[in-house]
C-alpha cells in the first residue's frame, strides 16, 4: 500500500481508535501509547490485509486485540487496581446548570465503566464511533442479533441507574 | 396487542425500525399510555447519553498523529536500506518454483557433461554419406574395420562411386580411401587399374 493511501487510512480512523482505546483503558497516556501501537501493526501487517473484509473493520480489530492485551498486561501491572488512573471528565457549562449535570454525567460514565466488557465495546463503537450495528457485527464476528442485544442490555442497565438514582426526571 | 419490548421502543426512538413495524408501533402508542411513557423514558435516556458522549469526545482532543506518519517514513526507509530488494523480489510462494527448476536444469546439466566423460571431439567421428542414408560412426578399431570393408564394397559394388576414383579425381575420396593402408590401397588400384601406382 502507498504511504499516501496508509497516511489518509490513519486520518480517518485515528480519532475513533483512540476514542475507543481511552473509553476502554480509561487512562489517556496509555490510549495514545495504544492508538500508536495499533497503527504500527496495521502498517506492519498491511501486507497481510486480505480486502476479505474492509479495511475500517480490520483497523477495530487489531484495535481492539491490542487493547484487551493491553488492558491484561496493566491488570498485571496495577495489581488489579485498574481505576488507579481514572479520567475525569470536564464539561464547560453554564453555572446553574453545572451541579445537576455533572451529577448526571459523573453517574453515566460510571455506569458506562460498569458495563461488561461486551456490552462497552458495543456501546463505545455504536456511541464513540458512530458505527453501524452490522460493522460492528463484523469487527466482533458476531451475529447482528447478539451486537444489537449486547446494546439493548448496555441501555437497558444505564436506564435502570438513571431510574434508581433518580439522576433524570422522567413522567410517570 | 401486549405492551412494546425494549428493544422495539429503543429501536423506534432511534429511528432503526421497518416501515411496517414502526406503523405497528405508532398504532399500538396511540392506544397504550403506559408504553407512550415508558417510550419518552427511553427517549430521555438515549438522548442524555448522546448528550454525555458529545461532551466526553469534545472533552478528550485528539493527539496529533503527524508523528506517527513519520514514524512510518522513517521504518519506511529503513526497510528500503536493510532490504534493498525486498520489493523487487519474488514473492515467497515463487521461490520454491524457482528452486526446484534450478536444480532441475542442473541435474540436466550434469547428466549431459557425465555423457561426456571421455571428451570427444569432431575427428573422432566419421560420416557416411552414401547419398541416400546419413550416418555418423564413432571410430574405434572395430569401426575401422567395419568402414574399411565397407568402402571396399562400396568401391566394388558402387559403379558410379568406381567410376569416379577410376576416371575421376580420386583425391575427393581421399577421405574414405585413408581408411587403407598401403598394401589394401596397393590392391585395390591395381585391381582398378591393373597395375600398381607409385
Amino acid at each position: 500500500m502507498e504511504t499516501g493511501r496508509l497516511e489518509q487510512l490513519i486520518e480517518e480512523n485515528y480519532q475513533n481508535i483512540f476514542l475507543l482505546s481511552l473509553k476502554m483503558l480509561k487512562n489517556r497516556e496509555d490510549a495514545e501509547d495504544a492508538t500508536q501501537d495499533i497503527f504500527l501493526k496495521v502498517y506492519e501487517n498491511i501486507s497481510s490485509f486480505r480486502h476479505e473484509a474492509k479495511f475500517t473493520t480490520w483497523i477495530y480489530r487489531i484495535a481492539l486485540n491490542h487493547i484487551y492485551y493491553m488492558n491484561t498486561q496493566r491488570l498485571k501491572m496495577y495489581n488489579n487496581q485498574p481505576n488507579k488512573h481514572e479520567i475525569r471528565t470536564e464539561h464547560n457549562e453554564d453555572p446553574a446548570d453545572v451541579l445537576v449535570e455533572k451529577e448526571l454525567f459523573n453517574a453515566l460514565e460510571k455506569i458506562i465503566d460498569g458495563l461488561s466488557p461486551k456490552q462497552k465495546e458495543v456501546f463505545i463503537m455504536r456511541y464513540y464511533n458512530q458505527l453501524p450495528f452490522k460493522d460492528i457485527a463484523k469487527i466482533l464476528k458476531k451475529s447482528l442479533g447478539t451486537v444489537k442485544s449486547n446494546y439493548f442490555f448496555a441501555m437497558q442497565k444505564i436506564k435502570n441507574e438513571l431510574e434508581q438514582n433518580q439522576l433524570l426526571e422522567f413522567q410517570e | 396487542m401486549k405492551c412494546l419490548d425494549k428493544n422495539i421502543l429503543i429501536d423506534h426512538v432511534n429511528n432503526d425500525l421497518s416501515a411496517r413495524k414502526k406503523k405497528q408501533v405508532i398504532t399500538h402508542l396511540s392506544t397504550c399510555e403506559k408504553c407512550r411513557i415508558e417510550l419518552e423514558k427511553w427517549r430521555k435516556v438515549l438522548q442524555t447519553t448522546e448528550q454525555f458522549v458529545a461532551g466526553d469526545i469534545a472533552a478528550h482532543s485528539v493527539p496529533p498523529h503527524a508523528h506517527i506518519t513519520r514514524r512510518f517514513e522513517k521504518l519506511s526507509k529503513k526497510e528500503k536500506i536493510l532490504q534493498p530488494e525486498q520489493g523487487r523480489w519474488l514473492h515467497a510462494w515463487a521461490r520454491p518454483i524457482i528452486v526446484t527448476a534450478c536444480a532441475i536444469v542442473a541435474t540436466l546439466m550434469l547428466y549431459f557433461f557425465s555423457q561426456r566423460t571421455s571428451p570427444i571431439t569432431p575427428a573422432d567421428y566419421y560420416i557416411i554419406d552414401n547419398g541416400f542414408n546419413t550416418e555418423a560412426v564413432t571410430l574405434n578399431e572395430d569401426t575401422i574395420e567395419q568402414l574399411e570393408s565397407y568402402y571396399l564394397r562400396e568401391i566394388y559394388e558402387n559403379d558410379e562411386l568406381r567410376n569416379d576414383i577410376l576416371y575421376g579425381d580420386w583425391q575427393e575420396y581421399d577421405d574414405q580411401l585413408e581408411y587403407l593402408d598401403e598394401n589394401e590401397m596397393e590392391n585395390l588400384l591395381q585391381e582398378l587399374y591393373g597395375e600398381k601406382i607409385t
